[in-house]
């Protein structure tokens, strides 16, 4: 009975959460367009984020396509299938590869390190001491990060796909003889309208995820050192599942269309 | 003109609980404009609870919160902002930004609230940081200054906004004695040339003395004695007792 109820208080607090969640989006929402703006914020923190992720998402992108290539290359070799591998390589890369992993990526790097800040500032009242000298935290520390994360992380997913199509290539150059034109139209010209604009706008909801369970962890971390480590790990934690549920979502979506 | 009685700081029966630990009971206290309050009460007792419910960082649970007549938290966004703009609030921890240098402590809410030129602001910042003594560290980062200087700082990044309101959380906490007393002269001084309303929380009966027009003892959960520091040090009372006699056991 009492496992049982605690397993209902823990349900009851997972509903809390995700009502809490909800709020602080919409709160990004009303907040985001109204001015004063924090423009300065924005950019610093569009470039600390992409900074803090582009070596990571560097080495990712190219071994993907590498990897994916030479992986492929045996299997379709099989069926005299070779000349398939670019397009089977860049639809998958940009449909579904790049930007499932390089946002679960994002989440691990971002995540943790907006957990982690927001959640310092938080335990050693950095923000209430900004609420008190009237500044509108939410606006400095959040609005900022999510909005960064929003642009960012699309962005990194387009440059870590065009890395995977170069890693692709270089594993086909290594074992045939392929030219960069052939390579290259044959890896593009089966990308449709389909292959680009869902799995774009789909990047744009992986930001905004990571950048508000980061800033929402951080922001409501409760009193005591140990909770930062905690924020920072649960938001990765949270972010990493909410970006696959959406995926799942994503793909329901734009097979219908 | 405002009248030399009218109460800035008035609280009345505020309650505030923490997860059924009841810290505030009762509280009470009219607080006149430009007088300096000071809140004395054993560590844990709610005293850095009582200031951040004055500022509208916790809400009570029961009881008002009036400050310059009104309820705050009674006020619209826009209003519950300039109400914040008027109210200065040094923490205990300092809370300096660690992102930014000591200079953009500084700067941060001056820019955003003022419109100066690159120099009045230049000014303002050196100014304020050579009244807490700290002009010295204006480039540092705050990973670099000291714990008693960090609450310096946190002093002149609250001081420079010109607030008329003044709370302190244990200004003088971590200074030396001969800081502790530039400090609580500092604290006298600004109250006494801008006619701030302050209120006070320390342990430092030289602190005490020197700015205290009043004297609230806190014990569990409510004021128990609230008068003129001359009337509460008479007290017989041995919880009272107990802070003034503390500064001879010391050494
Ligand atoms: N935000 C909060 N959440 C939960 N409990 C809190 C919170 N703030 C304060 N408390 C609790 O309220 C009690 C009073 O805390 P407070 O910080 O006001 O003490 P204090 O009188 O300022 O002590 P000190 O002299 O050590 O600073 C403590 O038991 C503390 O654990
Ligand atoms: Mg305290």
């Amino acid at each position: 009975m009492n496992s049982f109820n605690s397993a209902k208080s823990a349900l009851y607090k997972k509903i809390e959460t995700a009502g809490d969640l909800m709020a602080f989006s919409f709160r990004y929402f009303r907040e985001a367009f109204k001015p004063p703006f924090e423009i300065k914020e924005i950019f610093k923190q569009f470039y600390i984020l992409i900074l803090k992720s582009l070596p990571l998402v560097s080495i990712t992108g190219l071994i993907l396509g590498l990897t994916l290539a030479l992986q492929l290359k045996p299997t379709l070799g099989k069926f005299g299938a070779e000349s398939l591998i670019p397009s089977l390589l860049s639809v998958s890369i940009f449909r579904e590869i790049g930007p499932i992993i390089i946002s679960l990526i994002c989440a691990g790097k971002m995540g943790s390190a907006i957990g982690a800040e927001l959640g310092s500032m938080k335990v050693t009242e950095q923000i209430a001491a900004m609420e008190v000298s009237a500044v509108r935290p939410f606006r400095y520390l959040v609005v900022s990060r999510v909005t960064a994360a929003i642009i960012g992380v699309p962005l990194l997913i387009i440059y870590a796909d065009s890395l995977s199509i170069l890693g692709g290539f270089i594993a086909l150059k290594l074992q045939s003889d392929i030219s960069i034109p052939l390579y290259i139209s044959l890896a593009f010209d089966v990308l449709g309208f389909g292959d680009i604009v869902p799995s774009l706008l789909k990047t744009f909801a992986f930001g905004f995820t990571i950048g508000i369970v980061g800033s929402y962890k951080g922001y409501n971390c409760s009193r005591g050192t140990e909770s930062v480590g905690m924020a920072a790990n649960s938001a990765v934690v949270l972010s990493s599942l909410l970006i696959i549920l959406l995926d799942m979502i994503a793909v329901q979506i734009s097979s219908l269309f | 003109m405002q009248k030399e009685t009218e109460n800035i700081i008035v609280l009345k029966n505020v309650c505030k609980a923490f997860a059924s630990v009841e810290v505030l009971k009762n509280i009470n206290i009219d607080i006149k404009k430009g007088e300096t309050a000071v809140v004395l009460g054993k560590s844990g007792t709610g005293k850095s609870v009582i200031l951040q419910c004055i500022v509208g960082l916790l809400k009570p649970d029961r009881g008002e919160v009036n400050v310059f007549g009104k309820n705050i938290f009674g006020l619209n966004e826009d209003e519950f902002l300039e109400f914040r703009k008027k109210t200065g609030f040094l923490f205990q921890s300092g809370a300096l930004y660690d992102s930014m240098s000591v200079r953009e402590n500084l700067e941060f809410p001056l820019i955003r609230h003022f419109n100066l030129s690159k120099s009045e602001l230049k000014e303002r910042v050196a100014k304020s940081l050579d009244e807490v003594g700290l002009l010295s560290a204006i480039d540092k980062m705050p990973s670099e200054v000291s714990g008693g200087m960090r609450k310096r700082i946190g002093l002149a990044r609250t001081l420079i906004l010109a607030p008329e309101i003044l709370l302190y959380d244990e200004p003088t906490t971590g200074l030396d004695p001969a800081t502790s007393r530039d400090i609580s002269h500092l604290i006298r001084k600004v109250q006494k040339e801008r006619n701030i309303t302050s209120v006070v929380v320390t342990h430092d009966m030289e602190c005490v003395d020197i700015t205290a027009d009043r004297i609230a003892v806190l014990k569990s959960g409510e004021f128990v004695t609230v008068g003129l520091p001359e009337d509460v040090k008479k007290s017989e009372d041995p919880y009272i007792k107990s802070f003034f006699i503390q500064t001879n056991e010391k050494y």
